[in-house]
């Protein structure tokens, strides 16, 4: 019964036929590729009864548009405790301070900004949106494609690929990086780390020598 | 013939955190029933259309979590919402979105794997579901037990059967 085994638990050899059919039928295998989920918005319903909220709404982006600077407007929309969302141009600096904020684009994903960070936002280019972590802690749920997000820390670029991961740099440059989800890439220059989900120390020296020390398993 | 297995007290955490919003956890439970949602949608639809298909099933299920009660019944819930999915997709009769590019390490599949895989699917639903959880997904039986509530019975009984009914479509493993 060595075949209903194989099938049952792959405990024996496999028959030929089920080997050959296992062999031509991976790769219609689930590609394990994370899907590109927006959070879902409670109560954006009512919205489309109200047609003059709408209009509100769009005039309230004609003033904006009207008011725009000569930097460019970014895709992030960042949203202050108990404040509307607004538009965030590059270039801009985000500060805290005693309370929390949230980035959210659509074509890239979300970042939630702790209390007390600072970060950056540089260059936001068709092919790579970036920011730079000067301390603080963000976390950073990214459904843009591989490599197309990237933060800069003291010590490296974090650059994503595909995933969901908590990074804070200290005052003193030192920093820490949770991978969740997916593979984070750190990288300098030539140098590059790829650090897969676990909770990781990391420590700065002197660039380029970063070194790593796992917490826990 | 379903029987809901007691779940893994970490699984069953798992959801009443992502219920909470906690989106490491969701993508957590992403992880753990990717494979069988996968092999649920290709039991139905095309292979080019079961990978756009998680996004919707997982989207739902994220919109719809805070409404499940019982995390225990998220294994079943899950299922449910990925067979209605496919059924629904089908009854559309959307476009077929063209095949994407392939990950780079990955073999493309060839003609022959979906005339297989098209074989498969004109077999009854429990055996062709247990067929590609096995054979395209990869898992095994007391996986697809644990995953799917069946129990081991059920799922060697469907694996049997299946398989013979796959060698007569094939015309035997001597054709193979």
């Amino acid at each position: 019964m060595s075949d209903e085994d194989y099938l049952w638990d792959k405990s024996s050899e496999p028959p030929a036929d089920v080997a050959y059919l296992e062999h031509i039928l991976e790769p219609l295998q689930w590609s394990g590729r994370k899907p590109h989920l927006h959070r879902a918005r409670a109560g954006t319903w009512w919205l489309a009864k109200r047609p003059w909220l709408i209009a509100a709404a769009a005039l309230v982006l004609l003033g904006l548009l009207l008011q725009r600077e000569r930097t460019p407007v970014t895709s992030w929309q960042l949203s202050l405790a108990g404040q509307n969302p607004s538009s965030v141009r590059s270039g801009q600096v985000i500060e805290t301070g005693q309370t929390s904020a949230t980035m959210e684009s659509e074509s890239i994903g979300e970042v939630e900004i702790d209390p007390h960070s600072r970060l950056r936002l540089l260059a936001t280019k068709r092919d790579r949106h970036s920011l730079a972590l000067d301390h603080g802690t963000i976390h950073a749920y990214i459904w843009a494609p591989p490599t197309k997000f990237v933060v800069d820390t003291p010590a490296a670029n974090a650059v994503d690929l595909g995933c969901q991961y908590t990074l804070s740099v200290a005052n003193d440059g030192k920093g820490f990086l949770s991978v969740e989800l997916g593979w984070v890439a750190f990288q300098w220059k030539t140098i590059e780390s790829f650090i897969q989900p676990a909770p990781l120390a990391w420590v700065t020296g002197r660039i380029p020598r970063i070194s790593w020390t796992r917490l826990r398993p | 013939v379903l029987t809901i297995i007691e779940p893994k007290l970490q699984e069953a955490a798992l959801v009443r955190a992502a219920q909470s919003g906690d989106r490491a956890a969701f993508g957590a439970l992403y992880q753990e029933y990717g494979r069988l949602i996968h092999g649920i949608l290709l039991a139905h639809v095309a292979y080019q259309d079961a990978e756009d298909l998680m996004q919707d099933v997982f989207m739902k299920a994220l919109k719809q979590l805070p409404a499940l009660r019982e995390p225990a019944a998220f294994a079943g819930w899950l299922i449910a919402i990925a067979r209605r999915t496919a059924t629904d997709y089908l009854r559309t009769q959307k476009t077929t979105i063209p095949l994407g590019q392939f990950c780079e390490e990955r073999r493309a599949p060839e003609g022959e794997a979906f005339a297989v895989l098209a074989i498969i699917q004109r077999l009854p639903e429990s055996y062709r579901e247990t067929l590609i959880f096995r054979l395209v997904e990869g898992m095994t039986g007391p996986e697809i037990a644990a995953r799917t509530g069946l129990t081991p019975d059920s799922v060697r009984v469907n694996l049997c059967r299946g398989m013979k009914l796959l060698r007569d479509q094939l015309g035997g493993p001597a054709k193979l």
